[in-house]
């Protein structure tokens, strides 16, 4: 348990070291034993850590491994979170609550009981494709940070099928051209700006710079 | 042209004391006890030197059995005349790894 903080630190350091440093992470943990077994882990570990830090920061190899963690840990995942979360949101309300467009089927209003009734026949699609998007974004977050160029591309190539798709359920119950602009600029520029970083990030991958 | 930069004091250490046992082999930690570098200034230096062909790394075989193999160091003929070229307190009898 003494030693578990040095261990722990030292194996931070080895995870930060990249690839083609594999061999030096080798080295460095075996020293490391040996510096534990002298009660000097902790520090070499520290030192360690450091050194795999320095190099990640200061080199473009590196910067390429925090763009791409940070694209998926900053940019997919919370889109994966707000879609996850507008589905289970709109199931509760669908599955659970009382029918939320009770109200508006209730109005003597011609056109709010349109708009209940369109949403209640778009409603299991919208959701499905939520749940599709939130998956599809977490995916592709797993497999940016792996590197699999492949599978992210079907990943995404699969994202915006389902953008389509629930663009076309949100142009059919939306009753403004506004509301409907509104929502769909937002899916557009997020299909967009998602492939154009994760193409830059693959074709940095292939670089002859790296 | 190329900017030759003078070795820094830290690399000044680590040189003489891979020099001091002339052509033998180093580890990571035993240089670090020696020279008083941490390793967050030692390994660096190494894969620095490595780089620029002034000392050579290797895989050696554990002195006790069961331990796994260590990486070890020593200077190669290059890494003396750098010694040479950038350190007049550095002298003597200098192993040429290598050479």
């Amino acid at each position: 348990m003494r030693h578990a903080p040095a261990r722990i630190a030292m194996t931070l350091a080895m995870a930060l070291m990249r690839d083609h440093e594999r061999d030096w992470a080798q080295a460095m943990a075996i020293e490391f034993e040996q510096a534990e077994r002298e009660g000097q882990g902790l520090g070499f570990a520290l030192g360690c850590g450091t050194v795999a830090l320095r190099r990640l920061v200061t080199s473009f190899a590196g910067w390429h491994v925090v763009t791409r963690y940070g694209l998926a840990l900053v940019v997919l995942l919370p889109m994966a979170l707000f879609h996850l979360g507008c589905a289970v949101h709109g199931l509760r309300c669908w599955l659970f609550d009382s029918d939320p467009y009770l109200a508006m089927l209730a109005s003597g209003n011609a056109g709010q009981r349109t708009i209940a009734v369109a949403y209640r026949n778009w409603s299991p699609v919208i959701l499905a494709g939520l749940i599709a998007l939130g998956t599809l974004h977490i995916l592709i977050a797993w497999w940016i940070t792996a590197c699999e160029w492949r599978r992210v591309g079907l990943a995404m190539i699969a994202a915006i099928l389902v953008v389509a798709g629930l663009m076309l359920a949100i142009a059919a119950i939306h009753p403004t051209p506004w509301g409907m602009a509104l929502q769909g600029i937002a899916l557009l520029a997020e299909i967009l700006a998602v492939p154009i970083l994760t193409v830059w990030h693959r074709r940095q991958t292939h670089s002859p710079i790296r | 042209m190329k900017r030759v930069r003078r070795p820094s004091k830290q690399m000044l250490t680590l040189l003489a004391a891979l020099a001091d046992r002339g052509g033998q082999w180093w580890h990571g930690y035993d240089l670090m006890k020696q020279t008083g570098l941490q390793s967050g200034t030692l390994y660096p230096l190494l894969m620095r030197m490595t780089e620029q062909g002034l000392i050579e790394a290797e895989w050696r075989a554990p002195e006790q059995p069961g331990r796994p193999p260590r990486h070890a160091y020593r200077l190669t003929a290059a890494g003396v005349a750098h010694i040479q070229a950038h350190a007049a307190p550095v002298d003597g009898d200098l192993g040429l790894a290598g050479a």
